[in-house]
């Protein structure tokens, strides 16, 4: 990155400049891609900017004497010079502040014009300004011919098009010659920045027009501006042809930053940033308005093995990044790849994705959790013969154990594993690594490679006085065992103790197991909760009850040894923590008592590090957490060849977050037994530190999931979540704004299909059609070549 | 104190121009302009000017650098010459239009074609509907003067308008001569800074250049029109104390032994010394001769020309360009107008003279004196004549 670029901060949807120093009141057409443009353009420059106008639509439509919608110092001079006129602008306040003349201040130097104004006559005060090297932003408003006075044809003006003068007729097919190709020219001037753009993508345009004002010297910024009006298209189609140009390709987006030729397909969308699956949620989401549901899907589980199961139970930090976040809620993304992957469930008709190869090293993955599996998934994938050790009777770790079926049915996540099985990957169950066997042993079976993911399942203590009386569990063993059906005579009342979703879990299923009156304790208040907002509200849908700021203190039993009351203490928050969150505090004399024929204790998970074994041998390194100490990049622990991901290594944290741990970790692995370096390229591929800030989605238009309702399922495993029908899913997938650049399916929009919008290119023949089709593929091609990518 | 100088007329201009204090400059080559231009880089070059000078790719972008500086509140200066006139007028209009205060001196050129780096007045006369205030010098010491009067001028609160100062390319521009230049206190005390009441400034924003719809397209052209003609005030005022401070006096018209001429001439720029020769002459002789000049083009000094000539019996009105098949030359005709307006018939003769380049002599001017009193002996039409034109 340019050494100016580095204090850059990116706009995202959720977090627009609210000033609009082109204000509304403006006189433009119904659809005007040109005025969106120069929106957005002003939005991302704010108010310290003087703005050049060339003549055109944009001075005429904001400028009608004695009205204007300018709230920013505007000139307008002639058609062809607005370079030359910011020039002089630029080299005056150099001048006046040099001189101290004036208060010395940033101000970005803005012009603008359209195509004609930009390509044909205006080109020579262009190149002047450009090779002369004032510090400007120069904006071509491309609207592909001279609109304002009657649609006649530019050099920019695409080949084909139909124009009052260059007409289809007998002897022609409208305009006769390739669109300019002008950024290109401009790059050629050897300026710091040039970039094209579309208001389709205006996250990524308005980061384009800040870049290129934070560079010193020349940027240009060539943005592809739909004019319905003379295109002869429909208004409400502008940013819907303006998004299939760069689809299509007619209008690829890229930057040119210092000479180096970058391609903005590259930046994704805040939402597939935010996934650290890497998901192209974008792409899958487009895919599923367009209607095809398998392509979504596969276009999921190039990342992504389990998409049934975290389209269930992922905590989604895609939704909060979603550009409709703070506007009228954030995309249903989740539910929406849940949707996609049941209609995939059918065990005859899974999609499997093709085997890559062949490979002979033998890979040992030890934990069939959603790390163990992921890693197998994209190991056997490459051709690695892969075997998962798996301690419990069934895969899924704290998926199956952990998790209850009416969140995460059964037989949803068995379709799930089953597909990665059918890639040849064997599971052998029951077997305890550490103590059955040890890595050791698996070495000298061939393994190769090791991948431990064996999550952390033991539950933390409450460390209070009664913690032994029968009816007290720790909330993953109360799980655990529930999940296995070896739970039951809870009694009457159940009190969880604990906020997060372990603690949800185990109250919703206290419920569903006879208890009458299940009571939540936590000793902060419900905003601090650390389960999710969807959970704590089903929960009490359900009618679980919250007892927020009170903490146990002692367990007392019976005369037979069973817990029958917790005596709790009031609690009060204090100053925030290092964490954030604010430090509970006992309040003295605020004791109390609560009956309860069962007390869970779900306060914290911690890891099971006797999979190391007690042997002699070797082992990786641990942290004092009692976790595994890997590389951040490469998963690799210690030792080489043995990698670690997941709970074993975070702590007890999310699925998401394991199915990340296994998807790189199968990266390390194939590059440790290929003998290639494990980290070249991918340090800090991984950071996300440009993602805004998680904000609460509003509801509003966002769809609804329908649920059964907290009576029906209070005591039914019934998965309370029903599913979106198609309808409902297709309806909410078109309400992604497309904020990123990334096209849905990574590949390509036909031409044919972007010509067809506009009445301009209706008269062409399949002959031309292909004609263009040919030319914008060797176009593009020679664009992927600059930027290196072929 | 003002020195005593002499050099070329370019190059004093040039440090005129830089004892302003001007902000920016903006100019693209052309003959005979480009010593002032050059001259004006190496100031900047050398550090004894402090400003920037902007290398434009033509003339165009020249006039659009300034509009751009100007209205970003600079002192703002340009220099060209006939072609370089004709491709920058599309923003000349705009400039003032605009009323921005730009300085310009325009060497005077003939346009092509045939081209021609020699001089005459066509670039003047072409740039005479755009708005500007121009002034003619007819030797460098009133270039320099000038300068510092444009600038005054222009910057006026009262005018907000831009100045061209006319000089003759290669005939002043190129010669080299004697000339007081005034020092940097003198020139402080006679144009004070530039404080431009609207600018371009993020902190009070205007818009600048709006669209003219129908309903006030008029209006703004008037206002244009009142701005020029009640800016004549303004130029004499600032001619007046400028004759105060520095002893040197400029009238809208210049006069010389015309107060009881009976043929009167009138001339424009650099061959009014050369016409001053000639009347001398033919005083010698006993010819009741004199002379009128006009220093002040835009606004036309209508007022000052009549009470110039409105005693003589014959006008010979002098053109250095042509108004191809018009009634008359350019001059001719703005003289004329004003005559009729005042009900006053004399005698009047136009001549077009000195195109391209062609010397116009002290020979020449006593043949027109004497032309025009014959023609008006033989009541011979009035119309205009092309003089020296080689058979």
């Amino acid at each position: 990155m340019a050494e100016e670029l580095k204090g850059f901060k990116g706009f995202r949807m959720s977090r627009m400049p609210v000033e609009e120093p082109l204000s509304a009141g403006h006189r433009a057409c119904q659809g005007c891609g040109e005025v969106l443009a120069l929106r957005q353009v002003m939005k991302a420059l704010g108010k310290d900017v003087v703005v050049v106008s060339a003549t055109g639509c944009m001075e005429i439509v904001t400028s009608p004497y004695p009205q204007t919608a300018w709230k920013v110092p505007w000139l307008h001079v002639a058609f062809e010079n607005a370079s030359a006129v910011v020039s002089g602008v630029e080299a005056a306040y150099k001048a006046l502040s040099r001189k101290g003349k004036i208060e010395q201040k940033e101000v970005v130097f803005l012009a603008y014009g359209g195509d004609g104004a930009t390509a044909d006559i205006g080109l020579q005060s262009l190149s002047g300004a450009l090779e002369r090297g004032h510090n400007f932003v120069y904006v071509c408003l491309d609207n592909e011919a001279y609109m304002n006075t009657g649609i006649q044809r530019s050099s920019s003006t695409p080949y084909g098009a139909m124009t009052t003068t260059s007409p289809p007729g007998k002897k022609s097919i409208g305009q006769s010659t390739w669109k300019k190709n002008l950024p290109a020219i401009v790059a050629a001037h050897g300026i710091p920045y040039v970039a094209t753009a579309s208001p389709a993508f205006p996250v990524d345009l308005m980061n384009k027009v800040k870049k290129a004002a934070m560079m010193p010297g020349p940027a240009y910024i060539h943005i592809y501006s739909p004019c319905p009006t003379g295109w002869r298209s429909s208004p409400e189609t502008s940013v819907e042809v303006a998004r299939q140009a760069v689809l299509s390709n007619v209008f690829p987006l890229y930057e040119v930053i210092n000479g180096r030729w970058i391609l903005s397909r590259a930046e994704k969308a805040s939402c597939g940033a935010a996934c650290p699956a890497g998901i192209d949620v974008q792409g899958f989401v487009s895919l599923i308005a367009q209607g095809k549901f398998k392509e979504s899907l596969q276009l999921i589980k190039q990342d992504n093995p389990l998409p049934a199961v975290c389209g269930r139970v992922c905590h989604h930090p895609c939704e909060f990044a979603c550009g409709r976040c703070e506007t009228d809620g954030a995309v249903a993304i989740e539910f929406l790849k849940r949707f996609v992957a049941d209609l995939d469930l059918n065990r005859e008709t899974a999609y499997i994705p093709a085997k890559k190869g062949v490979k002979k090293d033998k890979v040992a993955i030890i934990g069939a959790g959603p790390a163990g599996l992921t890693a197998a998934y994209f190991l056997a994938v490459e051709g690695y013969p892969v075997t998962i050790f798996e301690a419990m009777p069934e895969p899924g770790g704290w998926l199956t154990y952990g998790i209850p079926a009416f969140r995460l049915p059964r037989d949803v996540m068995k379709a799930e594993f089953e597909a990665i099985l059918k890639l040849g990957v064997e599971l052998r169950t029951g077997v305890k690594v550490g103590i059955d066997v040890t890595l050791e042993d698996l070495r000298e079976e061939g393994f190769q490679s090791f991948f431990i993911a064996v999550g952390a399942h033991k539950s933390l203590k409450l460390n209070v006085p009664g913690e032994e009386l029968e009816g007290v569990f720790a909330g993953g063993d109360f799980l655990k065992e529930a999940n296995m059906g070896r739970v039951s005579g809870l009694g009457r009342r159940v009190v969880v103790v604990g906020g997060g979703n372990v603690a949800m879990d185990s109250a919703r299923m206290a419920l569903r197991l006879g208890a009458e009156e299940v009571y939540v304790l936590y000793r902060r208040s419900r905003q601090e909760m650390p389960a999710g907002e969807e959970e704590i509200m089903e929960a009490e849908e359900e009618g679980i009850s919250f007892h927020f700021l009170a903490a146990p203190v002692e367990l007392e039993g019976d005369s037979k040894g069973r817990v029958k009351e917790i005596r709790c203490i009031r609690m009060q928050l204090c100053e925030p923590d290092e964490s954030g969150r604010c430090r509970p505090e006992p309040i003295q004399g605020t004791e109390y008592s609560i009956e309860a024929d069962t007390v869970v204790a779900a306060i914290g998970l911690a890891t099971d590090l006797s999979v190391l074994g007690n042997g002699a041998e070797e082992k990786p390194k641990t942290t004092r957490w009692e976790t595994l100490e890997v590389d951040p990049t490469t998963y690799e622990t210690s030792i080489p060849g043995v990698f670690a991901g997941g709970d074993v290594v975070s702590g007890a944290a999310t699925v998401v977050g394991a199915i990340e741990a296994g998807k790189e970790a199968a990266i390390s692995i194939d590059r440790y037994l290929s003998r290639k370096d494990l980290a070249a390229g991918r340090a800090g591929t991984r950071e996300r530190e440009d993602l805004p800030a998680p904000v609460t989605p509003v509801s509003g238009r966002r769809a609804a999931m329908p649920r059964l309702s907290g009576e029906e399922r209070r005591r039914s495993f019934e998965e309370v979540h029903v599913g979106f029908s198609e309808e409902q899913a297709v309806k909410e997938s078109q309400c992604c704004l497309h904020c990123g650049v990334s096209r849905p399916d990574g590949g390509r929009m036909p031409v044919s299909e972007y010509l067809a919008a506009q009445r301009r290119f209706r008269h062409l023949t399949e002959v031309e059609i292909q004609k263009i089709q040919k030319r914008v593929d060797a176009d593009y091609d020679a664009l992927l070549k600059r930027c290196g990518l072929k | 104190m003002a020195k005593r100088i002499g050099m070329e007329v370019s190059i004093a201009a040039a440090e005129a121009v830089a004892l302003t204090d001007v902000d920016v400059i903006a100019a693209y080559p052309i003959t005979p302009q480009t010593h002032i231009v050059e001259h004006l880089a190496e100031l900047v070059a050398d550090g004894h000017l402090d400003a920037e000078f902007i290398p434009v790719e033509s003339e165009h972008s020249a006039m659009s650098c300034c509009v751009g500086s100007s209205a970003a509140g600079a002192r703002t200066f340009t220099s060209t010459s006939s072609q370089g006139y004709a491709l920058m007028s599309e923003i000349c209009y705009i400039a003032a239009g605009l009323r921005l205060p730009i300085v310009m001196l325009t060497a005077n050129r003939a346009l092509s074609a045939p081209i021609s780096i020699w001089n005459d007045h066509a670039d003047m006369m072409m740039s005479r509907d755009t708005g500007w205030i121009q002034t003619v010098a007819e030797n460098g010491q009133e270039v320099l003067d000038l300068v510092f009067h444009a600038f005054r001028v222009a910057e006026d609160e009262r005018v907000l308008l831009p100045v061209i100062v006319n000089l003759d390319g290669f005939i002043l521009s190129h010669m080299i001569e004697p000339m007081i230049l005034l020092d940097k206190e003198e020139v402080d005390r006679y144009l004070p800074p530039f404080k431009p009441k609207l600018r371009l400034d993020p902190k009070e924003p205007i818009t600048m250049g709006p669209v003219g719809m129908p309903e006030v397209y008029t209006e703004a052209k008037k206002a244009h029109d009142e701005a020029l003609k009640s800016s004549k005030a303004v130029i004499v005022e600032a001619w007046k104390e400028f004759g105060d401070l520095f002893g040197r006096h400029y009238h809208p018209v210049e006069t010389f032994k015309s107060e009881d001429a009976e043929t009167i001439l009138i001339t424009m720029g650099s061959i009014s010394e050369t016409a001053m020769t000639a009347v001398e002459a033919m005083r010698d002789q006993g010819k009741k001769v004199g002379l009128a000049r006009l220093r002040l083009w835009r606004p036309f000094p209508t007022e000052e020309l009549i009470a110039a000539v409105k005693g003589a019996k014959r006008l010979a009105v002098l053109d250095r360009a042509l108004t191809l098949n018009g009634v008359c030359g350019p001059v001719c005709a703005e003289v004329k107008s004003a005559l009729y307006d005042r009900d006053l018939h004399p005698y009047l003769q136009n001549y077009i003279v000195g195109l391209g380049g062609r010397d116009v002599t002290v020979e020449n001017f006593v043949e027109m004196a004497d032309g025009v009193a014959e023609a008006a002996e033989r009541g011979a039409p009035m119309g205009y004549e092309i003089i020296n034109v080689r058979e």
